[in-house]
């Protein structure tokens, strides 16, 4: 299935919450300096990296509503 | 009713979930309905778990567990079970006078604004040296104790406003309460955390409990108390 700029995107801004939300995870479930450090220095970054590539992808991506559901009528 | 940390692992498994499902069918996108989803999933959810998550480990720094799990702060947890009431870290910590679970950051954070904050921001700087630095042979303290961390507690207590020794000269009290006179290099509360001395020391023996948030692992770690 052929994917449009913004579904790319937003699927690559997904990967990156995802890996932050997971490392977030691993964190909690350790007590330990070194956790602190896991959910700053990665789960944090990460997930604030996600969040803003998919805020920037919202404003600098712009899709004519028509093609989109052109392409989507395609793929059904 | 699930606590807190229970509460954020729910969240961030649906989070990731949600998130998962995006990265699976970013197509869903194209609907109303698919773009809110998209905004809970890659924004809402994740910087909710990103807040609680930061409170969460706030809060856990502060437990004494979490300190004395470094290997160089370990000879320091086990300082607080010595048999010893001379000892001023000891009796706080064996007398309850300083919550057990958070007895390092109950001492060791300065009652002053931000000072939580400055003491989690030298931990961050004590983690990087104890993985890219090199630790010094001697811990030391970054600034003098301040009375104000006793007088934190002590400050109104009877035993402390009406002990002979605090008013043996007049002034003295005013002085202690304003810093002038120090309650620790005074040499009258001096007997700090010795830890180069634990070798022939005799050991309070508390739980299993009390002793693993010290850092000392087990029972044949600490000597036999009275």
């Amino acid at each position: 299935m052929r994917l449009t700029k913004l579904e790319r995107r937003l699927r690559q801004s997904g990967v990156l919450v995802a890996i932050g939300l997971i490392a977030e995870l691993i964190s909690l479930l350790w007590n330990h300096p070194t956790a602190f450090f896991l959910f700053l220095g990665v789960g944090a970054v990460l997930m604030a990296a996600g969040v803003l590539y998919y805020f920037y992808s919202l404003v600098t991506v712009s899709e004519r509503p028509s093609e989109t559901g052109t392409l989507r009528t395609q793929d059904l | 009713m699930p606590g807190p940390t229970t509460m954020l692992i729910a969240i961030i498994v649906v989070a990731v979930s949600l998130v998962a499902v995006m990265i699976f069918k970013p197509s869903i996108t194209v609907t109303r309905g698919g773009k809110i989803l998209a905004f809970v999933s890659i924004f809402i959810l994740p910087a909710l778990a990103g807040t609680m998550g930061f409170k969460e480990h706030m809060e856990e720094s502060k437990s004494t567990q979490f300190c004395t799990s470094c290997h160089v702060m370990q000879d320091y947890g086990k300082s607080l079970l010595v048999d010893d009431p001379a000892s001023v870290p000891a009796a706080h910590f064996q007398n309850n006078r300083v919550p057990r679970d958070q007895a390092c950051y109950t001492c060791h954070t300065n009652y002053a604004m931000f000072g939580g904050m400055k003491s989690k921001l030298r931990g961050l700087k004590h983690v990087y040296i104890q993985y890219f630095g090199k630790i010094p042979d001697k811990i030391e303290l970054y600034q003098r104790y301040e009375n104000r961390e006793c007088l934190h507690c002590h400050l109104g207590a009877r035993n402390f406003e009406e002990g002979v020794i605090h008013n043996l000269e007049e002034g003295k009290l005013a002085l202690i309460k304003s810093g002038q006179l120090s309650c620790l290099s005074s040499g009258c509360h001096s007997a700090g955390h010795n830890v180069k001395d634990l070798g022939g020391k005799t050991f309070w023996k508390s739980s299993p409990a009390t002793r693993a948030s010290t850092g000392s692992a087990s029972a044949e770690s600490a000597k036999e108390g009275k």
